[in-house]
């Protein structure tokens, strides 16, 4: 005699909606992670030529010289630290003038570091001030 | 009498048809998030107290590494073509803002002419640097 088992049912695994699972995953993960934000602020530096004809206005000059030496307007008062530079900025209360009124004029040595630039740059945009850059006629920004 | 066991087993079947979409979908991620060309290149940034998060990351960078080469968007190009390639770059764009990233140790008579040819390229800069407690 023949016996005949019952067939089994066979074992099965769902994995059709595995796709949609890892794509919520990944849509979640792309909302919540935070990635490497940079620091740092916006600076618009108007370009331009000097039109020898035109009366120089008293723009602010700060002049930056290696080892963080900065001779400040006019009277080239000599400063040696970041927070002095910051006060003397603060005092001019750029914010309150109109823009043509608030521009500064960087004037740096070749041999200033970035470093010391950047944050000269950025105590001067802090305080409303609108950077100008100083370049020579040789073509030479010094 | 002998009795016969039907050995009728089917081998067990793991459907991989979405492995594919996956795998896909996980790289598209990883092409989004890395950053791979900029990682190459050395550039420390300065610090400074007076700086924040730069919101809205430019679409255009500028990097400076330490040696004083200029790499437009991960491509080194000369200081003197950065002017025209940035103006190209920028052409029919809203906001010309640029992504600028100086190593900390350059000289002026290095990053000079950078910001000169970004100036007269009409780009609003966004000056990359990390945050520092005030006081020098």
């Amino acid at each position: 005699m023949l016996l005949r088992r019952k067939a089994r049912p066979q074992p099965e695994i769902y994995v059709a909606s595995f796709a949609d699972i890892a794509f919520l995953l990944i849509i979640f993960f792309i909302l919540t992670t935070e990635l490497n934000k940079p620091f740092g602020k916006e600076l618009q530096i108007p370009s331009g030529v000097t039109d020898p004809a035109q009366k120089a206005k008293e723009n602010l000059t700060v002049n930056l010289k290696p080892g963080f030496q900065i001779r400040y307007g006019e009277k080239a008062q000599e400063i040696r630290s970041l927070p002095e530079l910051q006060e003397k900025l603060k005092s001019e209360n750029l914010l309150a003038r109109k823009e043509e009124d608030r521009i500064v004029i960087l004037d740096s040595s070749p041999l200033v570091s970035y470093k010391d630039y950047y944050q000269v740059v950025m105590a001067i945009t802090k305080a409303g001030g609108v950077l100008a850059l100083v370049e020579y006629e040789g073509g030479d920004e010094k | 009498m002998r009795i016969q066991r039907q050995k009728r087993r089917t081998a067990l079947l793991v459907p991989i048809a979405s492995m594919g979409d996956i795998a896909f979908l996980l790289i598209i991620f990883f092409v989004l998030v890395s950053d791979i060309k900029e990682a190459e290149i050395d550039s420390t940034p300065p610090q400074s107290p007076d700086i924040a998060v730069i919101e809205e990351r430019p679409s255009l960078s500028v990097i400076v590494d330490k040696n004083g080469k200029a790499y437009l968007h991960g491509e080194q190009v000369a200081v003197a073509s950065l002017e025209g390639a940035v103006k190209q770059e920028l052409e029919g764009s809203r906001k010309k803002v640029v992504l600028v990233k100086i190593h900390h140790e350059l000289k002026q008579e290095q990053f000079g002419p950078v910001f000169m040819a970004l100036s007269k390229a009409g780009a609003t800069m966004n000056l990359v640097g990390t945050p520092e407690e005030a006081g020098r």
